[in-house]
């Protein structure tokens, strides 16, 4: 190749160089649905879950939901699984022990793919009077243990969920770790408590 | 004629570094950085795992999350349907959807579209 076909080749490139870096700013943004089964479709199962046990597992709404899920899962190619699920609820709650637990475990053919569990217990620890709009009230006072747990494509996870009193007439204070110390009027009980997610917890009593 | 082995083989080197470059650049101008869109995912799951859906703190978490976060579609489904941006930025010349379904209650979801950068 002489020295005017080189000269030539070089203009080439340049000239290959300069038409791609213009293509690249013409560029029309383009539409791309990911078709990527990762934690997403896991989290929304895991979701759903919590949606159950927020309902106490009312079959009712197990069926209503499960059906939504599945027509927004057509209509948005949302590309979860084809799944079927078993749940489990035990519970024992007294006056001054007691402990709830709600399993949910989702599976698809290839076997186990979630498995949300929230479980709490409670146990009495003593009583204090406290004055309440000038009243002296008896207090039953407890720890109080809360988690959930989820297990999925990314492993297990363990959530301490934030409590809250609706009735405001509760002392809470967390202690860490799941765990809380709750006084609650002895004429209240059982005393409902909501998690963030606003699930109902009973505090001395079913 | 005479045929210079060496010149050929110089031509033929440089249109083969000719090929690859325009091959990898084309590659580089059209393909998705997935990386980023993965990163998201799990940002996104974390998200669900951990909170209860809601428009504005989503916001604001994908935004510390992502610099490639260009736009979140709300879609509501159920008893109330319609649809809102919740965000949108700067528009870019592709983007990937990340979609999920949030459950409040029966007949209460939020499907939400993550759109990044890619």
């Amino acid at each position: 190749m002489n020295k005017k076909g080189q000269f030539l080749l070089l203009a080439a490139i340049i000239l290959a160089i300069s038409l791609l870096i213009s293509l690249s700013f013409y560029r029309k943004p383009t539409l791309s649905i990911i078709v990527y089964r990762g934690y997403i479709q896991a989290s929304e199962l895991v979701a759903l879950a919590r949606v159950w046990v927020k309902s106490d597992f009312c079959p009712l709404c197990i069926a209503k939901t499960s059906r939504e899920l599945l027509q927004l899962n057509k209509t948005y190619q949302l590309n979860i699984p084809r799944t079927i699920n078993i749940t489990v609820k035990s519970y024992e709650l007294d006056l001054y022990d007691g402990f709830k637990n709600y399993t949910i475990v989702f599976y698809t053919k290839k076997g186990k793919y979630v498995r949300v569990v929230v479980y709490y217990e409670y146990h009495y620890q003593n009583s204090y009077f406290k004055k309440v709009k000038g009243e002296e009230i008896l207090y039953y006072n407890y720890t109080l243990r809360y988690f959930h747990e989820y297990e999925g494509p990314w492993g297990s996870l363990i959530k301490y969920p934030v409590l809250s009193d609706p009735n405001q007439l509760a002392d809470i204070r967390y202690l860490g770790l799941g765990l809380w110390a709750v006084g609650v009027p002895s004429n209240s009980t059982p005393y409902v408590l909501l998690d963030e997610f606003e699930i109902r917890i009973q505090v001395g009593g079913s | 004629m005479e045929v210079n082995i060496g010149r050929v083989i110089e031509a033929a080197l440089i249109v083969f570094v000719l090929v690859v470059f325009t091959y990898q650049a084309s590659i580089l101008v059209k393909s998705p950085r997935r990386y980023y869109v993965q990163n998201v995912e799990k940002a996104v799951a974390f998200y669900i795992l951990n909170h209860q859906y809601d428009s504005e703190s989503f916001v604001k978490f994908l935004s510390v999350s992502t610099e490639d976060l260009y736009e979140v579609v709300e879609h509501y489904e159920g008893l109330v349907t319609g649809t809102r941006i919740a965000y949108r930025g700067r528009e870019p010349l592709g983007f990937f959807t990340i979609i999920f379904a949030y459950p409040y209650d029966s007949g209460n979801w939020t499907v939400v579209e993550v759109r990044v950068r890619g």
